[in-house]
């Protein structure tokens, strides 16, 4: 059965796997020494503790073995020394949108932003490769102290908080890719929430790699005061290139006493990429944080967004998604550690495996002697497109601690044959049908999304389901 | 034993020796390894031709009649020379377990075979008693159970008076033929000092189905893998599991459930216990090949901590490889449910009455279809007391 696809391949090419010629006022040399790191700090202008921490991070980067888990034959072929450190793409961070070079303001606007500004943008931290270029605030944001800055604005401007609390969730100590991003951080954002303030619209930040063999080493920290709220949207769309990609960003959220963050990512890399993120959350008490996401793209995406439930009566809620199409291995899932009393958690997985890629959903629970009345609940769904595509759940539970309640359940399966017979004999096509079944699979997942992202991510998994039947 | 039966086993045993002082012990960044350290099994004192002392049984006569064998690996009959030679040339479990696997290949002393015709039902299950009394102890089991045979086997392993500590590594090897059904208990009542390492490889023929129970309840340290693979149409696994800790016991229990082949099934029920320190850590794999379509596979791990100081690991895993499949596990941890004990003392039961037939009911569910021996039932109560 032959159908016609619904969107044409070239034309996802053209919509997101654009580049721009390279114009980069200054490119550090390929591979990575202790000069490079030297060099990012000094012309960042950093403080000397930045430059410690850097250097310090650097020798444990060195002395770190690579991970002996995983996909190792994907993760042992990345080329170190073939990748560059640092690019810094234009002479300053704009808060001008007038001020943008027109070539980058391109590929934002292939990308909309400025239309999502339109719509309810609360500030932009637009990351283009290596440093921010574009950021603004809403006044309101501004009269109620908040601080929505790019990292390293962040650091300049506010040195005393940054330093208070940067590496604190994430020390360089914790794995060899969290050293690396330590090592060599550029850009990302710095969100402060003062105590009791409201933020009542998302704050959105938009990552893109450019350059051949762009390292992106984003760096986010986001610290919600007592009693705060805040909603942080970060998507991500990079152009198809023949050479590999590395991003390796670290992403520590602080939500302190009785304070709500909720971190949104959907991530859609280039096929060549390799995604390597350290990105967790320390809870305080009565304090609730929520990870919501999604991972499409890459060659490979190892990503566990976690949460250490630090304080009584905090609550955590993770929602993954991830679509493995050819060639993709998306290795993700989710940490809760429970380390107060009265404390909860959910994690939520759905995984799709498509045209041979590899989706795997690796998790952690653990629960410490002192957190008595903890409860979990872990529920993973796997859906299977073909048969030479795979699955995989590696769930780890660890309970130390009697009066807890913790559940676990999985589950792997394709299709079923009358799911599509009674859609098709609703006058749909068998690849309309699939289609519709994958969005209503992943449902749980785009109904937490904002609409403009529940629309886009809608359009990504059709465009990714694309010829699926047929 | 035939003069090629002999020289293979020399062979074999020569070859392991080297193997085992040439294979470093595996780090605690071997995933394998990472909770439970190599270390109880690390058989520093160990030479070769160490002594072991074999095992016990006695076989039904009415099940010689049927032309069943039971013998001692060295003394099978000169017809069974090829399957055992199979059996002793080739590695059975994975690498992470090659140390312990040469330790024992190359040191059991006699090993036990057990031989089920094709075709012959047994009425009485056979008892296979391993008694450990030595520092180290390698016993090895290799059971062949012929197309639509039908039996239940027994493996028990305990220690036999009192002795210094037993430092143990097993090694079980069962086969089953097209359409045989094997029900096979495999018991550890080990004393509370001793470390004990079990590996069971079943291989399920076609439309043949392997009921499994363990109970597994003795040792400071207990670690083992079931390794059951599915290899032909229509075959299927059923393993059920007890594991009941005290003091400050270590469990390391793996299972495997291997789908190789195309309309394949398994289920797996295991439950867990534990008092005072001890600690459980449950992993256990479906996996479905690419050939393997249209399987089903279950999988169910609970746990119940009796008290503050315990701890429960469980790490069901799926690696799914082809998409025709209906694959679910679940794992839960956690006390026994308020709700219940609330009924039971309402009716007058003590908390500790309570406990107890909360805990039987549970057991129950999981070896109550089978007939617990004495030794197991006694350490279950005794734990109960």
């Amino acid at each position: 059965m032959t159908t016609k696809p619904l969107i044409d391949k070239d034309d996802y090419q053209t919509k997101y796997g654009f580049h721009d010629p390279e114009k980069y006022l200054f490119k550090a040399d390929k591979g990575l020494t202790r000069d490079v790191v030297i060099d990012i700090s000094k012309r960042k202008s950093e403080p000397q503790w930045m430059l410690d921490f850097r250097l310090k991070a650097y020798d444990i980067y060195l002395s770190k073995p690579m991970p002996t888990w995983g996909n190792t034959q994907l993760l042992n072929a990345i080329n170190f020394d073939d990748i560059y450190y640092y690019l810094k793409p234009s002479k300053n961070t704009a808060d001008n949108w007038d001020q943008v070079p027109t070539d980058i303001k391109n590929t934002f606007t292939k990308l909309g932003i400025p239309q999502a500004e339109q719509k309810f943008l609360a500030g932009v931290t637009a990351q283009y490769d290596s440093e921010a270029v574009y950021h603004q605030i809403n006044k309101e944001l501004e009269k109620q102290g908040v601080i929505f800055l790019d990292m390293d604005a962040g650091l300049r401007e506010f040195p005393d908080l940054v330093r208070e609390y940067f590496g604190t969730v994430i020390p360089a100590m914790d794995n060899k890719f969290a050293a690396l991003n330590s090592a060599v951080w550029s850009g990302g954002s710095f969100v402060y929430v003062p105590k009791n303030a409201k933020v009542a619209l998302p704050l959105q930040a938009y990552f893109r790699i450019n350059a051949e063999k762009a390292g992106q080493f984003e760096r986010t920290l986001i610290i919600a005061d007592e009693g705060s709220s805040v909603h942080y949207i970060e998507g991500c769309t990079a152009p198809t290139w023949s050479a590999d990609a590395l991003h390796s960003a670290v992403v520590e959220l602080i939500a302190k006493k009785s304070a709500h963050i909720r971190y949104t990512t959907i991530q859609n890399w280039a096929n060549n990429v390799y995604n390597l993120v350290t990105k967790r959350a320390v809870a305080h008490e009565d304090a609730f944080v929520e990870w919501v996401d999604g991972n499409l793209g890459s060659k490979i995406t190892m990503k566990f967004p976690g949460v250490v439930l630090a304080g009584r009566g905090a609550r955590a809620e993770i929602l993954s998604c991830a679509f493995a199409g050819k060639g993709q291995h998306q290795d993700t899932g989710a940490k809760l550690v429970f380390a107060a009393p009265n404390t909860s958690g959910t994690i939520v997985s759905k995984s799709i495996s498509k045209d041979g890629g590899r989706a795997s959903y690796r998790g952690l629970v653990k629960v410490y002697p002192n957190a008595t009345d903890v409860k979990v609940n872990v529920r993973c769904d796997a859906l299977l497109l073909d048969e030479k595509s795979r699955s995989d759940t590696y769930p780890t539970m660890e309970i130390n601690s009697e009066r807890v309640n913790i559940g676990h359940e999985a589950s792997v399966y394709k299709i079923g044959e009358e799911q599509l017979f009674y859609l098709q004999s609703r006058g749909l096509s068998e690849s309309e049908a699939t289609t519709m079944i994958v969005n209503g699979f992943f449902e749980a997942f785009t109904k937490e999304l904002p609409l403009e992202y529940a629309v886009e991510l809608n359009r990504l998994i059709q465009l990714e389901m694309e010829g699926a039947v047929g | 034993m035939t003069a090629t039966q002999e020289l293979s086993s020399r062979e074999a045993r020569r070859g392991a020796w080297k193997t085992f002082q040439q294979t470093l012990e595996p780090a605690r960044t071997v995933e394998t390894w990472r909770r439970v350290s190599f270390s109880a099994w690390r058989m520093d004192a160990l030479t070769d031709g160490q002594s072991s002392s074999g095992f016990k049984a006695a076989l039904d006569p009415e099940a010689a009649k049927l032309g069943v064998i039971l013998s001692s690996i060295d003394e099978a009959p000169a017809r069974f020379s090829e399957v055992i030679r199979a059996h002793l040339s080739s590695w059975i479990a994975s690498p992470d377990f090659r140390k312990l696997e040469a330790a024992n290949l190359s040191q059991f002393r006699g090993g036990a075979f057990l031989y089920i015709p094709k075709g012959a039902r047994l009425e009485k299950p056979v008892r296979i008693s391993f008694a450990h009394r030595d520092a180290y102890e390698f016993p090895r089991l290799f059971a062949v159970i012929e197309d639509g045979a039908e039996a239940s086997i027994v493996e028990e392993h305990f220690q036999d008076g009192a002795s210094a500590k037993v430092s143990s590594v097993a090694f079980s090897h069962v086969t089953l033929g097209r359409g045989a059904k094997a029900r096979w208990f495999y018991q550890q009542t080990l004393p509370g000092d001793a470390s004990h390492f079990w590996h069971q490889r079943a291989e399920v023929g076609q439309d043949a189905l392997l009921q499994h129970y363990s109970a597994i309840l003795g040792g400071s340290v207990h670690k083992s893998e079931l390794d059951v693979r599915l290899s032909a149409p229509g075959a299927r696994s059923e393993l059920k599991g007890v594991v009941f800790g005290e003091k400050s016991q270590a469990f390391d229990p793996h299972t495997n459930q291997d789908h190789r082949a195309p309309k394949t099934s398994s289920d797996l029920l295991y439950r867990t216990a534990l008092k005072d320190k001890a600690r459980a850590i449950f992993t256990g794999l479906i996996r479905v090949e690419k050939d393997a379509k249209g399987t089903e596979a279950y999988q169910q791990n609970n746990n119940v901590l009796l008290s503050n100081a315990a701890r429960a690991d469980s790490t069901p895993v799926l690696e799914i490889l082809t998409d025709d499949v209906r694959c679910k596990h679940g794992a839960t941890v956690g006390p026994l449910s308020a709700d219940e004990r609330f009924y039971l003392e309402s009716r007058g039961l003590s908390p500790e009455e309570a406990t107890k037939v909360l805990l039987m009911g549970l057991f129950d569910h999981v070896l109550g279809q089978t007939p617990v021996p004495e030794r197991v039932v006694a350490e279950i109560e005794r734990r109960l007391a």
